[in-house]
């Protein structure tokens, strides 16, 4: 009887130091431990059960740990440096707003304390480069073209020296070799793997901003006729005027202008395609029939159902990313992650049961990954953890 | 005590101190080294959890690496770890939610005043003779009236739930445990615990 109880005893207080126990037992152990002479025995028990439950590290572990730590140094030096180039871009905020039922939710992330950045560093970033295919059929990396290497016939880069760092390829002031033909374009293609960003400028001086996960096909030169590009992906083209109009090809329609700034998203795997103009006007090609679209306005293809329309939009909000922020807005929970993952570079694994009804919106800073991921849990009310540089999403309990 | 020669690189616990605050990586390397078994120990015996204590005395040293140029810390070096390591892994707690069952009927205060190991009990313990004789006591069981100590009274599981674990009767835990509890009261008078 007298051993019956004391097991029942020091089970309850191990399930209490533990954290095992549930609140029915809590609520138990409240009473019990009103009694003095039981106080006495739990701190009697509380040391034996912390003196026999040290468990060391092991070595493994606390090597693993200080490597880790070690990292977290050196990186945290480079993200100094980095955060200050960074401010200059945007601010380093991220917002998202939630809209679940009745209520909405608005939460301005902070970047206070910074301790927990750690997880962060074990992310495994993608590490795909940019890659330019030249009309020989090499590829190179544009970010390690040294621009005193005239390896590229194609390609000749911002004159002087100019540091590729910039993230930007200028065709611009290419000058044409005698060995060009006007009716035979040499082409060039960039791909822009997940969590990059690469600006193009072709040979007329149309600027375009490439979305990660991208690519774009040009002519090294344009010919004197026609501007033709294929996309696949999502670019922001701000284009020159000119007589000759400019065309962009993607998987199902064709993007006319003359002179004027759009986004079009027309990623070949996606259910959707789009265009949002910013100003002057563009003509969108699809299924034999053409539509004239105005600032402000988005045109969206659904693929499944084979149809289109079109939205007033506030443009500029929506064209951020090609400035280093990533405007989402009424997006379902999943389609959100895997923008994210695409903007950020990391896989990112959904295990929660966030409804599918549910609607995001929000606002990602490019350099801010963290930021962004706190940002969401907090809001979508998941947990996150770091799998083997993955990043996972649970539910909270 | 093995270490001491590594901290003769650093004559006093003052110089360690100032040689944290300007960032000087060896210093960390020693510190981290020195602690990191016993914090992770200690978060692990309050979090009950190896993830969780593991990225918790491993974002503490991270913070302190960020706040290094503000740091002032004058108490001893150690128990500003322990202290950072428990607030740390409070905030742990509470994000786990693991308080709420605490909370919800009042009673945080007795989780905080309790049941939570503080750090300055946690370096008292560590120092403390106690200690010692604890661990040199249970050393002294044999080997199968040690294992079956320490499950019935310290990971808590009935005496029909320890027979089932091992394959052995009951009676045969029974028997054990008194030998145990026997031996241990001789051992540890002042310890009204058994």
């Amino acid at each position: 009887m007298y051993k019956e109880s004391k097991k029942s005893i020091d089970s309850l207080l191990s399930g209490i130091l533990s954290g095992k126990a549930g609140s029915s037992e809590v609520e138990q152990f409240a009473e019990w431990i009103k009694d003095s002479q039981n106080e006495r025995y739990f701190e009697d028990y509380k040391q034996i059960w912390h003196t026999l439950n040290s468990a060391p590290a092991g070595e493994q572990m606390r090597d693993r740990s200080l490597e880790s730590f070690l990292n977290y140094i050196d990186s945290s030096r480079r993200r100094q440096r980095f955060r200050r180039r960074a401010l200059y871009w945007a601010s380093s905020a991220a917002t998202l707003i939630i809209m679940a039922g009745l209520y909405m939710l608005l939460w301005v992330y902070e970047s206070g304390g910074d301790h927990n950045k750690l997880a962060f560093s074990k992310l495994r970033y993608n590490t795909d480069t940019i890659k330019v295919e030249l009309s020989d059929g090499s590829v190179v990396n544009p970010l390690r073209v040294k621009t005193s290497t005239s390896l590229l016939s194609d390609l000749i880069p911002n004159e002087k020296g100019k540091e590729q760092e910039s993230r930007e390829l200028n065709y611009l002031n290419r000058i044409k070799s005698k060995t060009d033909s006007s009716d035979t374009l040499k082409y060039n293609a960039v791909t822009i793997p997940p969590g990059e960003r690469f600006v193009v400028v072709l040979s007329d001086g149309t600027k375009v901003y490439l979305h990660s996960g991208s690519y774009l096909r040009y002519p090294v030169s344009f010919g004197s006729t026609s501007r033709d590009v294929t996309l696949d992906g999502r670019a922001y083209f701000d284009v020159s005027k000119s007589k000759v109009p400019f065309i962009v090809t993607t998987e199902d329609m064709k993007v006319e202008v003359l002179g004027t700034s759009f986004d079009v998203e027309a990623k070949k795997s996606a259910l959707k395609s789009s265009v949002i103009l910013i100003n002057g006007s563009v003509k969108v090609h699809i299924q034999g029939i053409s539509r004239i679209i105005n600032p402000d306005e988005m045109f969206s293809f659904n693929r499944e159902i084979r149809q289109g329309s079109v939205t007033t939009v506030d443009s500029k909000a929506m064209t951020q990313w090609k400035d280093g922020i990533l405007a989402l807005r009424e997006i379902s929970f999943n389609d959100m992650l895997e923008c994210l993952s695409n903007w950020y570079g990391v896989d990112i694994v959904n295990r929660s049961s966030v409804s599918e009804g549910e609607r995001f919106y929000g606002k990602f800073d490019r350099e801010n990954i963290e930021a962004a991921i706190k940002t969401v849990a907090l809001n979508a009310k998941v947990r996150y953890r770091i799998e083997k540089g993955r990043l996972i999403i649970v539910d909270y309990k | 005590m093995g270490k001491e020669s590594v901290h003769s690189a650093y004559s006093n616990s003052d110089a360690l101190k100032e040689a944290i605050k300007s960032g000087a990586h060896d210093a960390f390397v020693y510190i981290f080294n020195s602690h990191y078994d016993n914090l992770y120990s200690y978060a692990l015996r309050i979090l009950n959890n190896e993830n969780d204590a593991g990225e918790c005395v491993q974002s503490t040293f991270c913070h302190i690496w960020d706040i290094r140029e503000k740091l002032d810390i004058k108490e001893s070096l150690r128990s500003y770890l322990y202290k950072s390591v428990y607030n740390n892994s409070i905030s742990i707690i509470r994000k786990n939610r693991a308080l709420d069952k605490y909370e919800e009927k009042g009673l945080a205060d007795l989780y905080f005043s309790r049941v939570i190991q503080s750090p300055d009990a946690e370096i008292r313990l560590t120092d403390s003779e106690t200690r010692k004789e604890i661990i040199e006591s249970i050393n002294s069981l044999p080997e199968r009236c040690r294992e079956i100590f320490i499950k019935c009274k310290i990971g808590g599981l009935s005496y029909s739930e320890a027979a089932i674990s091992m394959d052995i009767s009951v009676n045969t835990v029974e028997n054990q445990m008194s030998i145990a509890l026997k031996k241990l009261r001789e051992k540890l008078k002042y310890l009204i615990f058994f």
